[in-house]
């Protein structure tokens, strides 16, 4: 198993650095590229929604990202230490199917999120909204 | 990212190239809001070396294929990479868009 874990602040900044560090970790850990796209997509609207709603754009706090390879998965974890919220609680979008001019564009991000992932799971711990995403390696 | 403009007869080609990540949000909506005012004319968008995109970068292609439909004009996009068109499917996006497999079929629809 390996492991490695970063700190990012709330930030457009952040999540630049954290995209790039995950993109050196899928190629140190010989990571395919649909798996990388699949996981940075994920974790992309996860921190987004962190930053947007849970800190509502305050850019100081904190978000702790722990990437860890297993023999057949790559597991990331995002802890934040905004209030409790579980982002996969929120209702789907219905309207898939509406005209342009009438579809809401929000809800999507957790959508994608759902549908890019093998697994996701939400806890409250310790005052953290501690979120895991979880992706099968082929 | 990489956003690189030219014309093919009057049909205005925008070919994105790289990463339509959070980093990268502001600089395309600031884009293609400014392109979309501006244009009297049909947009194509080539996705061939576009390598990612996320529900912030939908959001701007979104709300430019309102305001192109206001003008009563086309976004058409082609060339769109697997893991893009993935995106586009999941979203519910694929039907609402004129995505066209190639260049050539772009510009032709481009033209009518």
């Amino acid at each position: 198993m390996k492991n490695q874990i970063i700190n990012i602040k709330s930030r457009v900044s952040g999540i630049e650095i954290m995209n790039q560090k995950l993109a050196k970790i899928c190629e140190e850990w010989k990571i395919s590229k649909d798996v990388a796209f699949s996981m940075n997509l994920a974790l992309e609207e996860i921190v987004t929604n962190i930053i947007e709603h849970g800190y509502k754009g305050v850019e100081d706090y904190d978000i702790i990202i722990r990437f860890t390879l297993e023999k057949d998965k790559l597991r990331i974890q995002i802890k934040d230490g905004s209030p409790e919220f579980n982002p996969f609680d929120v209702e789907e979008p219905k309207d898939f199917n509406a005209p342009v001019e009438e579809r809401e564009i929000g809800g999507i991000g957790i959508h994608l999120v759902k549908k890019f992932t093998d697994n996701f799971t939400y806890r409250r711990g310790n005052n953290k909204n501690i979120i895991t995403l979880q992706k099968n390696i082929e | 990212m990489e956003i690189l403009e030219s014309t093919e007869g009057n049909i205005q080609i925008v070919k994105l190239e790289g990463r339509l990540d959070a980093p990268n949000t502001e600089k395309a909506d600031d884009f293609f809001s400014k392109k979309i005012v501006a244009t009297q004319e049909n947009i194509v968008v080539d996705c061939k070396n576009l390598d990612y995109i996320n529900s912030s970068g939908l959001r701007i292609l979104i709300m430019g294929l309102k305001n192109m439909n206001k003008k009563n004009l086309k976004l058409i996009l082609c060339n769109l990479q697997k893991n893009i068109k993935d995106v586009f499917h999941f979203s519910g996006f694929t039907n609402l868009f004129n995505v066209e497999y190639d260049f050539e079929a772009a510009i032709n629809e481009a033209k009518n």
